[in-house]
């Protein structure tokens, strides 16, 4: 992309993917790019954090390298790891070969023998791809120190090779659930961005985007009703992939408008706690009403 | 909002961006050279075509965190306000200099209370318990009489009781004597030395993790008993364990791992003093564990913390609080260990009604008013559950 593209450009060139951004978004995703540092997202399950480096990747036509993080991943499974299979298989056939130690370590330690993971592999290809870290919260805090160098100089350092450059900068985006807080290291390091639930009118938006043909008025009494839905106490509150899953669910039954028995029985699309159906369950006359449907009695 | 420097139009833009995060780091944000380069490096190609734009432009390159995120609109308001402000009268502003000198004051004031708290309560207790038996062993007195001499035995056990904790694997590998899983790394590079030649295995085996753990102490009113036993406690806990944080409450949330973690013991008893004004107030445990949910849980609990909370279960607050801040705590956290002082008496029943709210939120339940009650802690400890029939 060119320097000075400027906001509304890249506003729409996400909108092109479908995506329906703001401008706190389109300037941050500005910003990572121009100063090549990695976006750190934040925000509630469900509004479209990871989203963003998937539609990212399709803007600027690269591939999209993902690592997921989970409790227990370590540099093994994140920057790269040894073939040790390979390895010893080499060393077993050359057994007999009057190799000196020096070369053996020198083959066995080459790149024939090195797996690369997604950190690595990310810098080390020849067009500048994207990079997702998703749910990097999940990982265990030793694990963001293994990034601290990727991140700030964009090299990876193989004590039995050295240092490897990065090819091209990757665009990073870094997302978390706040599961826990991140240590300052990291966010230093980052520019952040803080992704909320939507309004009602980005999330309607966000539904005819998605769905077409979507009857607009049932589209209207979702978006109501998500946005009631968010204000009561629950252990999970619904993001927009609920949204969308359940405008699908509902068009695709050929639904114009939402009725209380229709609501009751797709609530599972929604909320995914038992607990939370039945408090919605509960107040569901009074939560319908709030949108404007109106229950029949009887 | 503070502003300790006075905001001034800057005519060139080096200065007015350092003006701008200058105002920022009076405000709580913590901003290097790095970032103010950055919006610098940004402005020489990129030139803002609108006053939001612009916020955002800052708010993108400035913020680290969702607390910042929240404040930054404001603030960002707030300097441009001072700075039309500015612009339209420029003296005036020297009145800032005269808020400290009472502290001192209240400090006295609250060390008097903490004192007042410490001794008020027990001393008479102490007496009583000497008269009626007078070769009762260190193990059977009550803590509301604890000796500083004591603090060595107390400090084992509590030693003890964190190794007992920490019993959960992590899924990181270290080395191991014992042969389960072959470590090939190790081993390849090991083989090498020796022409490739593999005659010796190195292992590894699962570490163990090291435990979050979060103390949660009452010191309301009711529990001025056992203030000297409380206070000996969180502080040999602090000595024993590392990653521990303590907090206190009675009507509100107060942290104190920073100064527990004085080595003095004397020094800590002062430092407490000024920390916390208000030993033995009432006492609100729902409030103050919502308090805790909002403002730490999300940084400190998760699946490996377990939560050691003190406290006789007289709450004077909102119940249904309680109810919330108990659920929210059991489910972000690996284990809830609550300590009641007074379910070391055989008659003891649960009854107070925060008590029996808390009960389906806690694994482990028991007493702890002297060294040998903390003994049983131990070995209940090695349950992930336990309960006592009541």
């Amino acid at each position: 992309m060119e320097k000075n593209k400027s906001i509304n450009d890249i506003k729409k060139l996400l909108l092109d993917q479908g995506y329906i951004s703001d401008d706190a978004i389109a300037m941050s995703i500005h910003l990572a790019m121009f100063l090549k540092k990695p976006l750190l997202i934040e925000g509630p399950a469900g509004v479209g954090k990871t989203e963003i480096a998937k539609v990212m990747s399709k803007v600027l036509n690269t591939n999209l390298i993902r690592l997921q993080c989970y409790e227990g991943l370590d540099a093994n499974q994140a920057i790269y790891e040894w073939n040790y299979q390979k390895q010893l298989l080499y060393l077993k056939m050359n057994e007999q070969a009057d190799l000196s130690y020096n070369e053996k370590e020198a083959t066995i330690f080459s790149d024939d023998f090195l797996m690369e993971r997604p950190l690595l592999k990310s810098i080390m290809a020849e067009k500048s791809q994207v990079l997702l870290i998703d749910e990097i919260d999940r990982a265990d805090e030793e694990f963001e120190s293994f990034f601290l160098e990727l991140l700030s100089d964009w090299q990876i350092t193989i004590p039995e090779v050295g240092t490897r450059k990065a090819k091209s900068i990757p665009f990073v985006i870094v997302t978390s659930n706040r599961v826990r807080e991140l240590s300052e290291a990291l966010r230093r390091r980052c520019l952040y961005l803080w992704i909320d639930y939507p309004t009602f009118e980005k999330e309607l938006e966000i539904v005819q985007t998605k769905l077409p043909e979507i009857n607009e008025k049932l589209a209207t009494q979702i978006c109501h009703f998500m946005e009631e839905i968010r204000q009561m106490k629950l252990e999970k509150l619904p993001g927009i992939a609920e949204t969308i899953d359940w405008a699908t669910a509902l068009s695709s039954m050929h639904i114009d408008h939402l009725e209380k028995e229709i609501v009751e029985s797709t609530l599972g699309v929604i909320l995914k706690d038992w607990q939370d159906i039945r408090d919605a369950q509960m107040s569901l006359s009074e939560l319908l009403e709030k949108v404007g449907v109106t229950s029949k009695m009887g | 909002m503070r502003t300790k420097n006075l905001i001034q139009r800057q005519t060139n833009l080096p200065a007015h961006v350092i003006q701008f995060c200058r105002f920022l780091r009076d405000n709580g944000f913590v901003i290097g050279i790095g970032e103010e380069c950055d919006l610098l490096e940004v402005y020489s190609q990129f030139i803002p075509a609108s006053f939001s734009e612009q916020k955002d432009l800052y708010k993108s390159i400035l913020v680290k965190n969702r607390k910042q995120f929240v404040l930054f609109d404001e603030l960002f308001q707030q300097y441009w306000t001072e700075l039309s402000k500015a612009e339209d009268s420029k003296t005036k502003d020297k009145e800032e200099k005269k808020i400290q000198p009472q502290k001192s004051a209240n400090q006295k004031n609250t060390l008097q209370v903490l004192k007042k708290w410490l001794h008020g309560g027990h001393v008479e207790e102490e007496k009583e318990i000497s008269t009626y038996s007078a070769f009762e062993a260190i193990s059977n007195k009550d803590f509301s009489t604890f000796l500083t001499g004591e603090q060595k035995e107390l400090l084992e056990i509590i030693k003890i009781i964190s190794q007992r904790l920490a019993n959960k694997y992590s899924r990181r590998y270290i080395r191991s004597k014992s042969k389960k899983q072959i470590d090939l790394k190790k081993t390849i590079r090991q083989s090498l030395r020796k022409d490739a030649e593999i005659n010796q295995f190195f292992f590894k085996e699962q570490q163990k993790r090291k435990v979050n753990l979060v103390l949660i102490c009452d010191v309301s009113k009711s529990m001025e008993l056992y203030s000297q036993f409380l206070i000996e406690f969180m502080y040999s806990f602090q000595q024993a364990v590392h990653q521990l944080r303590t907090f206190v409450f009675s009507t509100r949330l107060v942290s104190l791992s920073n100064v527990l973690q004085d080595g003095d013991y004397e020094k800590v008893l002062n430092n407490l003093a000024d920390q916390v004004p208000y030993w033995s107030g009432g006492t609100r445990i729902g409030e103050s564990l919502q308090q805790f949910n909002e403002r730490y849980a999300s940084r400190m609990l998760n699946k490996d913390s377990i939560v050691i909370i003190l406290s006789d279960g007289w709450d004077t607050g909102d119940l249904d609080v309680l109810k919330n801040a108990m659920k929210s705590i059991h489910k972000k956290s690996d284990r809830v260990i609550w300590l009641n002082p007074l379910a070391g008496n055989p008659d003891y029943k649960p009854s107070t009604k925060g008590m029996e709210i808390c009960l389906p939120y806690i694994d482990v339940f028991t007493s702890a008013h002297n060294l040998e009650s903390l003994k049983s802690v131990v070995k209940h400890l090695k349950h992930k559950k336990y309960k006592p029939k009541f």
